[in-house]
């Protein structure tokens, strides 16, 4: 019976740990999940150097992938304010010009974000293609690949 | 030795069937979405689970506040069962979401809002499965976690706005939201019939382990008697 | 991985935790069922 207790006694204190955790960090971290880009340029000079995220849209046209040095630059707006970002490395595939994103870094003095890692933000909507594949469009590709009936 | 009913025979294979034509529908016979490609068919298992798993949590709700009232072990076991089958669902929602993240979002995981509360109920549902594991007496334990099983209906509750509430990576909800479902007709159908199957499953799950809860009170009645007897 | 490489990890995670649950469930319904006849089959014994 001793030993059964002691188990259930560390156990229950390592979920109770997990808890308060997860609803401490919780309510500091996702109540502010991000900073929108007219936020961030009203307080900048206060949150200089720390990691922070910003979500925004991804400006059109502002997108540019210098292979050479492995750096992404672009702008996030919120309709408002413009917060021009700067990252090492490469984006996820459905981070684009005009989709949504969230990239999380610091602030730096010489007025671009750092961003460490970038988190494309999607919509609530689903649609198919204009032109769905259907399974039938499906067999006929696979038929044309094949060129069936052809030597 | 394993004597089934009929019933739930046809129970459980109903909802094999169901998933089976739940997973051909969605996985092959309907376009994925446009913007997101083939990934966005994990939807089809992510929403079903959740959608059970929040059932799971409200059945656990009710039977808690009706065990509390009537201290009846029958209602008791309706609540510990669902509770167990809830964490299964929970975990699944939690690993899917976090597969499906990775390739639409670029991670597997973030703290936003929708996520943290997610983790939090789950955690707190481990918590409850523990405390009635614990407890050497039936109805302190069923007392104890009845009490636990009153914060579940106001944490679905927080889940769901969590993401009109606060800022949030993970998208506000398709389903259930001022003007309909924001979701094609084409990958609407799946879904809500891969959420039924999900539910039929939940249902067979749910009888099944109560069940199981029926014999352990019969053994332990048997059991009880004999040490008097002797 | 590819787009169809999360898509099969999910439906695979989200199978093996159904069915292990499902063969648990059974299982310990098997172990009570039996537990349960031998407890009646000693009580018949001892009252006869």
């Amino acid at each position: 019976m001793k030993g059964r207790r002691l188990k259930y006694l560390v156990a229950g204190g390592i979920v109770v740990a997990a808890l308060v955790g997860m609803i401490y960090s919780g309510v500091k971290e996702s109540v502010v999940y991000f900073y929108t880009p007219s936020e961030l340029t009203q307080k900048k000079d206060s949150v200089e150097g720390k990691s922070l995220r910003v979500g925004g849209m991804v400006v059109d046209g502002s997108l540019k992938w210098d292979p050479q040095a492995l750096l992404l630059t672009f702008q996030l707006t919120d309709g408002q304010g413009v917060v021009i970002v700067r990252h090492k490395g490469t984006a996820p595939d459905l981070f684009k010009e005009g989709a949504g994103a969230v990239v999380e870094g610091t602030w730096t003095r010489d007025g671009y974000f750092r961003s460490s890692n970038i988190m494309a933000k999607h919509s609530e909507e689903y649609k198919p293609p204009v032109h769905p594949e259907t399974l039938e469009s499906k067999k006929e590709l696979f038929k044309s690949i094949l060129k069936e009936g052809k030597p | 030795m394993a004597r089934l009913s009929f019933a739930a025979r046809l129970h459980g294979g109903a909802a094999a069937l169901l998933l089976a034509v739940g997973l051909y529908w969605g996985l092959l016979a309907v376009p994925a979405d446009a913007f997101q490609g083939e990934v966005q068919r994990i939807m089809y298992l992510h929403v079903p689970s959740v959608s059970t798993a929040y059932l799971a949590i409200l059945v656990t709700f009710c039977a808690s506040i009706l065990y509390l009232w009537k201290r009846d072990l029958r209602i008791d076991a309706v609540a510990h069962s669902s509770a167990e089958i809830g964490v299964v669902f929970l975990g699944i929602t939690l690993a899917t979401g976090a597969i499906w993240g990775k390739p639409t979002w670029g991670v597997w995981w973030t703290w936003d809002a929708r996520l943290t509360v997610t983790a939090i109920v789950f955690t707190m549902y481990v918590g409850y499965l523990m405390v009635r594991a614990f407890a050497e007496e039936p109805q302190a334990g069923a007392r104890y976690g009845a009490v636990l099983a009153v914060l579940g209906l106001p944490a679905i509750i927080l889940n769901h706005f969590a993401v009109q509430w606060w800022r949030t990576l993970h998208q506000p909800s398709s389903l259930i939201r001022p003007g309909g479902p924001s979701v094609a007709p084409v990958i609407l159908w799946p879904l809500v019939f891969n959420i039924v199957a999900m539910l039929v499953l939940y249902s067979y799950f749910l009888l099944e382990r109560v069940r199981l809860e029926r014999i352990r009170h019969r053994a332990a009645e048997s059991r009880l008697k004999r040490g008097r007897r002797g | 991985m590819g787009s169809w490489g999360f898509v099969g990890l999910a439906y695979g995670v989200a199978s093996v935790a159904l069915i292990g649950y499902l063969l648990f469930l059974k299982g310990r319904l098997r172990g009570a069922r039996e537990e349960f006849a031998a407890l009646e089959r000693e009580g018949g014994r001892r009252t006869r």
